[in-house]
């Protein structure tokens, strides 16, 4: 089910990626509108950061979930992957959301649509950052 | 991740990419830019004002939205002020608009007539509207005008265009003999224009033109003013003098309607001067006459087809005549009995700098220490401008035979006085 869910994911980030690539490309190099085409690109770049997760993931989800029994060792890697898993997800994610948003606001302020654009994906990075610490802070615990 | 997964991820990005790339093309080129000049808008009172505003945000609500193609795409578009005009029959509105684009590009400046500002994607522009009430409550636009184009069409600038304008220049200070114009008066000075000499009737005879204008830019190969030898083409006549201005003669060519421009070559053993004496079909046809001795004129043959549009005629002190018809130049050795095309070389690196070659109008030609000199300009349409001045390309010749381009020279046309 989670490679179905990754493979869609890599499908959806890599038909947008195109896109926004694909304009950006258009813009900057058939209209000469450098700075409109780089913002489109930056935005398509973004999202391409998506594409190759959810294609890693695609092709390594399950290994985790092959039912086999684990012992204690192999059981603290899991989590310790899942962990990177995880945070690897909020960052992507987010960097995909902030290659959306910088996409959408382009046309109203490229001032504010690269501070949106940075502050989604600063956001991501914080939230991956958090859970990063509170993982160290249980795991000190123990 | 192993190379088949590689390749299996960089299959699905390319077929997805060639997707999106074929449907944002796909939805622009089902884009088609909204009608103009045909379009109808709804109201229900006599306001051109209104009606005009109204139209004006139907039409720029079709380039709005993800579907328009950037070369039509914008995000806003406000009228800064609508003017309702009375100067003809029925009432025009001129709007003056700002348009804000997707995108900063040259072609949405063409498609949609608009002109840049300092601002990145904010561009300005007028349009003149006339409307028809179809007496319905609809409007159709059926004149969608340029401010200038309307111009053009009010009275008063029909009635400025049918009185005759003469435009005036100030004197040559680079040339210390040369002619000059003022206040209806022909001139020719041999100090830099300290000393001005009158040329008697000179203006009339020599400047005025059968439309009642008179042209005070003379032609460089128009006119020769030397201490020995000073001339100008004056209709059929030749007016000249020998004595540096103190008296003038007149030397009658022939009976033809002087029709376009005129040249003048003094060579060694004669005098050649050229000009139109027949139109045909809108094009002027040239003939050169050659006289030994100013009183007896004769033609010199010209190539097969005869001489139309020319640009420049020059003849050298040894008497070879060359003749340009924009960029076409001809070279005749032996008084017009043979005629063969010269090749202009290219400017190379004017060339490779501007990706094209500007210079395209044989416009002069002149010795000094027997060098012969060419140059080319860029025509009526010339816009390639070097310190805020046009330039023009100077050529030399050893043979004169072959030319090779030695540098760029600002154009060297008089200031225009007030």
């Amino acid at each position: 089910m989670k490679k179905i869910l990754w493979l869609i994911s890599g499908i959806v980030s890599a038909f947008l990626s195109g896109m926004f690539l694909y304009e950006g490309g258009k813009l900057f190099f058939w209209f000469h509108d450098r700075r409109g085409g780089v913002i489109v690109l930056a935005a398509g770049c973004a999202v391409f950061i998506l594409f190759i997760w959810s294609m890693i993931r695609f092709f390594g989800a399950g290994t985790a979930d092959d039912g086999r029994m684990a012992d204690a060792g192999e059981a603290a890697d899991e989590k310790e992957r899942n962990l990177f898993h995880d945070v690897a997800n909020e960052i992507v994610f987010g960097c995909a959301a902030g290659g959306i948003i910088l996409y959408l606001m382009r046309l109203y302020s490229t001032f504010l649509a690269c501070a949106l654009a940075a502050g989604v994906v600063l956001l991501a990075v914080a939230v991956a950052a958090v859970r990063l610490a509170v993982s160290a802070f249980i795991k000190s615990k123990k | 991740m192993k190379i088949k997964q590689i390749m299996i991820s960089a299959a699905i990005f390319l077929w997805a990419f060639a997707a999106a790339a074929l449907f944002r093309e796909f939805v622009w080129d089902r884009f088609i830019p909204p009608q103009t000049t045909g379009s109808s808008v709804e109201y229900y009172a006599d306001d051109p004002e209104m009606v005009s505003r109204i139209w004006f945000q139907e039409y720029f609500d079709q380039l709005k939205g993800w579907t328009v193609p950037y070369e039509y795409r914008i995000t806003d578009a406000r009228i800064n002020q609508a003017e309702v005009l009375d100067d003809l029959d029925e009432p025009y509105v001129q709007l003056d608009y700002t348009v804000y684009t997707a995108s900063s590009n040259t072609q949405i400046v063409q498609n949609l007539e608009l002109m840049t500002t300092d601002t990145r994607r904010m561009f300005t522009g007028q349009m003149v509207l006339h409307f028809t009430d179809n007496g319905d409550g609809t409007y159709t636009l059926d004149n969608k005008l340029r401010p200038v184009q309307y111009q053009i069409m009010t009275p008063e600038f029909q009635e400025e265009r049918n009185t005759p304008q003469t435009q005036h220049y100030k004197i040559r200070t680079d040339e210390p003999m040369t002619y000059y114009i003022a206040d209806g008066v022909l001139y020719v000075t041999y100090d830099s224009g300290d000393t001005l000499i009158e040329v008697p009737d000179g203006y009339e005879k020599v400047c005025a033109k059968s439309d009642g204008r008179y042209e005070e830019l003379l032609h460089s190969n128009s006119y020769i003013v030397t201490e020995e030898f000073t001339g100008f083409v004056a209709g059929n006549d030749l007016l000249y003098s020998t004595d540096m201005g103190q008296t003038w003669q007149t030397s009658h060519i022939g009976d033809y309607p002087n029709l376009a421009n005129s040249f003048f070559s003094r060579t060694d053993n004669g005098y050649y001067v050229t000009f139109a004496g027949d139109r045909s079909l809108g094009r002027d046809y040239y003939t050169t006459f050659y006289s030994s001795d100013l009183e007896n004129w004769k033609t010199i043959n010209s190539k097969e087809g005869g001489w139309s549009g020319l640009t420049c005629v020059y003849w050298t002190q040894s008497g070879i005549g060359y003749y340009a018809q924009g960029e076409y130049f001809y070279m005749t050795p032996d008084g017009g009995a043979t005629w063969q095309e010269i090749e202009i070389p290219e400017a190379v690196e004017v060339t490779a700098e501007l990706g094209f070659n500007p210079y395209d109008t044989v416009e002069r030609m002149y010795e000094e220490s027997g060098i012969l000199y060419l140059v080319v300009g860029q025509g009526d349409d010339g816009d390639y401008v070097r310190d805020g001045s046009l330039v023009e390309a100077l050529y030399e010749s050893q043979d004169g035979s072959t030319f090779t381009f030695v540098e760029e020279i600002a154009d060297d046309t008089p200031e225009e006085a007030g």
